[in-house]
């Protein structure tokens, strides 16, 4: 009898957890403000100098807020995807497909339009777009009355158009100089224009919101099973399933409103999980998480590298990690309806 | 008497040379800006770098006599001909972004003086200020912008004189241009769009203005709104212009319009007066240093009895010598 | 005796329709119940009103004396669970994760497991001959296998009161039999089973009591006495007019050691 059943996977999880930190140590280190090593000691020490130097500045104003934006985004992205996945029981739900990050930047694109422009309150407003494609989302499944992977597919490509033709009537209504170049950027996907006023209640919102989730991954196993399940285990679908689908949701919401929309990170994170651990359980939630993180690290690196001088939005490569992966699952049949 | 006349001309020619040359005036102490978004910035002394991320403040950096103070211009500069002309080494200057994007990094890394961004890069600005940099914003999208603009980046880099000098051209040639077309027949014109000619100016767009300092009548003006905005085929054959022009930019020639069955029985058509505004330098038909050349050029198309296209060459030409030192080809201004 | 399972004037429905109302009847520690019925009578919805997953419109459900009705999910959950037809066959998930959802209601979503609580995982697996299931993945598991992995989760839960939706519907004969013998283990460790079923030969051979839904009620509520055919042939027949009951069975099912 096996007394201490190890818990598989942990090698794997090891290994991205190294890479992780290795690709978040690069970020920090590459740009094109060439920051060498001795620049980025010597930033510690200047910390709290009165004249900070050039390269300082770049670190502390630049650097740390674009990594620390691209790996809360990232983690919060794919643990989030993982959720979804989860709790709407369908290998395509994630935030980009369920229409939740088309409804968040189109709250976030009405804050603009109205003039009402701090960080936080794109956040909130973000976030109640967010909640609200959720929501639709959530009556399109019910009134169609399925509970199959297309239903959802279906039921996402409506909200998201939805919300996109909103956009448009926004883009139309906005200011063509100021307003609608911060649409536009939105809709792009960018940490470029990342500081720290805005890495900052990025931070604060997701951080605690990550750590309930993490804390939460029985409830989200067991919601994996459908409510009957669930109820005969002594779990209460509706309220676990509602709290946890608003937290995922606010969690990405605040990122949609700081980074814009960045397609397929939170959809193909929880599958190259679930390829690597061969589990749903145990540490995957965090492995998603993990893997977000480093799709977004290796996508940024890519954005503000590959260009030039230029910056690229980083959607372009998320998406193109995406493709392949989904195609993949196409072949193995994983994608059919249940 | 005469002397001495001479004498302050010689001088004032002496410091206008001095101050096109790139080298800064004499420190004056802090130099208190408000940019065209009300931002207040103030520099120590007049900047001697320059990064400019908006081909229009790149064109008014050169038309001030400041090229060589650049260290720093937006994304495909190759591809503005001006450039290859008037200032070559701008091609040879890092790209710092386009207008959605601003890669804050390089920019820092350039650390210049000045940093000149249109407003739709206001974003980027505050983060580049919060990095200790000097950021104006401008935003030129009409004549009297333009103007401040140049006022702007010429009190900056200290060469006000500079800018006063190009804002006085406009005001001469405006006025002469007013005087020309003063009395007589204001031919009715349509302008075409950038990427299709069922585009049109409507009234509040720079484009109509020009047609009106050219002695003309935008039919588009029947529009309200401030960008391209679409007609259809039966709505021009209404208007039925006089004269057709396209703009700089246009991804269509005069042929295409000529050859528009649709647009058979149009005046313009039938009389063959379809004309292309000159691109083969810069884009006189928006507010840029030169387009008032955009004007004057139009006045000679709809009026060349008061204006004769030779008066026109003739003219571009001395004010390219006299803003960009360099003579253009006269098939440059066709 | 005391009864464990009281069931008292309870009638439910979807919407304003009653599939069935004034249903009444309790169980004792032991006894295994089978409900009968043909399709659309409401078997599988008395069930479910039972476990609390439908509102009930009238009546009460007591366990251990206790009325379900203003218990949370959890709680009813420590009393009575429910052993769908068939469990999700949802991959990356394994024997082991699905059985420990059984000690949710005592640990809650957050506690950790204990080396104890795994340790029962192990004892009850094995108790059942099904430990080998504990570290598949469930999408690559037979339809039997999860049945067998359900039961554990079942178990494991260590309600007073168990329910059972047609639990033989996708087995073999020889898995049928095996979960039979398994159930009347359990129901001899002092636990109340009810289940439904679709095929009355099992019913004879395994349960206890018979309970007849038709036309919206019970029209049957009979001990199994297997020495008296005839009498159950004549309760039977409500249900089934065809149908004949021997004394000898033509087959039993045997006590075996797992799949």
């Amino acid at each position: 009898m096996k007394k201490n059943r190890p818990v598989p996977g942990y090698g794997v999880f090891a290994a991205a957890a190294v890479l992780f930190v290795l690709l978040t140590i690069v970020s920090l280190a590459v740009g094109s403000y060439p920051l060498t090593g001795r620049d980025i000691l010597q930033s510690f020490r200047e910390l709290s100098a009165a004249e900070p130097s050039m390269p300082t500045r770049v670190f502390w104003n630049l650097r740390i807020p674009r990594t620390v934006t691209a790996v809360l985004s990232g983690v919060t992205l794919g643990l989030c995807g993982g959720v979804y996945q989860m709790v709407f029981r369908s290998p395509l739900a994630s935030p980009d497909l369920t229409g939740v990050a088309s409804g968040a930047s189109l709250g976030a694109a009405l804050a603009i339009v109205l003039g009402l422009g701090s960080s936080f309150f794109r956040m909130v407003a973000a976030f109640v777009g967010g909640i609200l494609a959720l929501a639709l989302v959530f009556l399109l499944v019910r009134f169609s009355g399925g509970g199959r992977v297309y239903t959802y597919i279906l039921a996402g490509i409506i909200t998201s158009a939805a919300a996109d033709a909103g956009l448009m009537v926004l883009k139309m209504l906005a200011d063509p100089e100021r307003q609608l170049a911060a649409i536009d950027f939105w809709t792009m996907g960018s940490l470029a224009s990342v500081s720290s006023a805005k890495a900052m209640p990025l931070a604060i919102l997701t951080v605690p919101v990550l750590a309930v989730l993490l804390l939460c991954r029985r409830p989200v196993t067991m919601l994996s099973l459908g409510g009957e399940e669930c109820g005969a285990m002594g779990l209460s679908e509706r309220f676990w399933r509602a709290f946890l689908l608003v937290l995922a949701t606010l969690a990405v919401s605040a990122c949609t409103a700081v980074t814009g929309v960045i397609g397929f990170a939170g959809l193909i994170a929880p599958h190259i999980a679930q390829y690597l651990l061969h589990r749903r359980s145990g540490v995957y939630l965090c492995l998603c998480g993990i893997t977000g993180g480093i799709l977004l690290l290796a996508a940024d690196l890519a954005a503000r590298s590959l260009g030039g001088g230029a910056e690229l939005p980083v959607s372009i490569f998320t998406v193109a990690a995406g493709v392949p992966v989904l195609i993949i699952l196409l072949c193995k049949g994983r994608g059919d309806g249940r | 008497m005469k002397k001495k006349l001479l004498l302050t001309a010689l001088a004032a020619v002496m410091l206008l040379q001095t101050a096109a040359c790139g080298k800064p005036a004499e420190p004056t102490g802090p130099i208190t800006l408000e940019d065209q978004t009300g931002r207040t910035v103030t520099l120590e002394e007049p900047a001697d770098t320059i990064v400019s991320c908006y081909y229009v403040s790149s064109y008014a950096v050169m038309a001030l006599g400041l090229s060589e103070r650049m260290v720093g211009i937006e994304n495909k500069a190759d591809t503005r001909e001006i450039y290859h002309l008037a200032s070559p080494a701008f091609l040879d200057l890092p790209a710092v972004g386009t207008m959605k994007e601003s890669n804050v990094e390089l920019i820092a890394s350039l650390e210049p003086d000045l940093v000149i961004m249109p407003v739709k890069l206001a974003e980027a600005a505050e983060t580049l200020t919060g990095l200790g940099l000097d950021v104006i914003l401008v935003n030129p999208e009409n004549h009297e912008d333009l103007c401040g603009m140049l006022e702007l980046i010429g009190d900056a880099c200290g060469v006000p004189d500079r800018a006063d000098a190009l804002i006085s051209y406009y005001d001469v040639q405006m006025d002469a241009l007013a005087k020309r077309t003063a009395d007589g027949d204001k031919p009715a014109v349509y302008m075409g769009g950038n990427s299709s000619y069922l585009t049109t100016a409507p009234a509040d767009m720079y484009q109509s203005s020009l047609i009106d300092l050219a002695g003309g009548v935008n039919v588009g003006d029947a529009l309200a709104g401030d960008y391209w905005t679409e007609v259809s085929y039966e709505t021009i054959l209404d208007w039925n212009p006089e004269v057709i022009v396209l703009p700089s930019g246009a991804d269509y020639t005069v042929e295409d319009i000529l050859n528009d069955k649709q647009l058979a029985g149009v005046a313009a058509v039938e009389n063959g007066a379809v004309y292309a505004m000159p691109s083969a330098m810069e884009e006189w038909d928006s507010p840029i240093p030169s387009g008032i050349l955009g004007a004057m050029w139009m006045t000679s198309v709809l009026h060349p009895d008061l204006y004769e296209p030779a008066a026109f060459y003739k003219d571009a030409a001395e004010f390219y010598k006299e803003f960009y030192g360099f003579t253009p080809d006269e098939a440059l201004l066709k | 005796m005391t009864a464990s399972l009281e069931i008292r004037d309870l009638a439910a429905g979807y919407g304003r329709r009653r599939i069935w109302e004034q249903i009444s009847f309790t169980a004792c520690p032991g006894e295994i119940l089978v409900l009968l019925g043909k399709n659309g009578s409401g078997k599988t919805t008395l069930l479910r009103a039972i476990q609390g997953s439908i509102p009930l419109q009238c009546g009460s459900v007591r366990i251990g004396g206790k009325d379900l009705s203003g218990l949370t999910v959890r709680r009813r959950a420590a009393l009575v669970t429910t052993m769908p037809q068939e469990i999700p066959a949802e991959r990356g998930l394994t024997g082991w994760d699905f059985v420990e959802m059984g000690l949710y209601p005592s640990r809650g979503p957050f506690a950790a497991l204990t080396e104890k609580d795994r340790a029962k995982i192990q004892r009850t697996a094995e108790k059942f001959s099904a430990a080998a299931l504990l570290d598949r993945d469930l999408a690559e598991m037979s339809v039997g296998e999860r049945q067998m992995v359900s039961l554990l989760r079942a178990v494991l839960q260590d309600t007073p009161v168990l329910l059972l939706d047609e639990p033989a519907s996708a087995l073999d004969f020889g898995h049928t039999g095996i979960l039979f013998r398994m159930l009347q283990r359990i129901a001899e460790e002092g636990k109340t089973i009810l289940m439904v079923l679709h095929d009355p030969t099992p019913a004879l051979q395994c349960g206890t009591r018979l309970l007849l839904l038709q036309d919206g009620g019970i029209c049957a509520d009979v001990p199994v006495d297997r020495k008296a055919p005839e009498a159950m042939e004549t309760v039977l027949r409500r249900l089934y007019p065809e149908i004949c009951v021997h004394d000898t069975p033509l087959f039993c099912y045997t006590e075996t050691t797992g799949i």
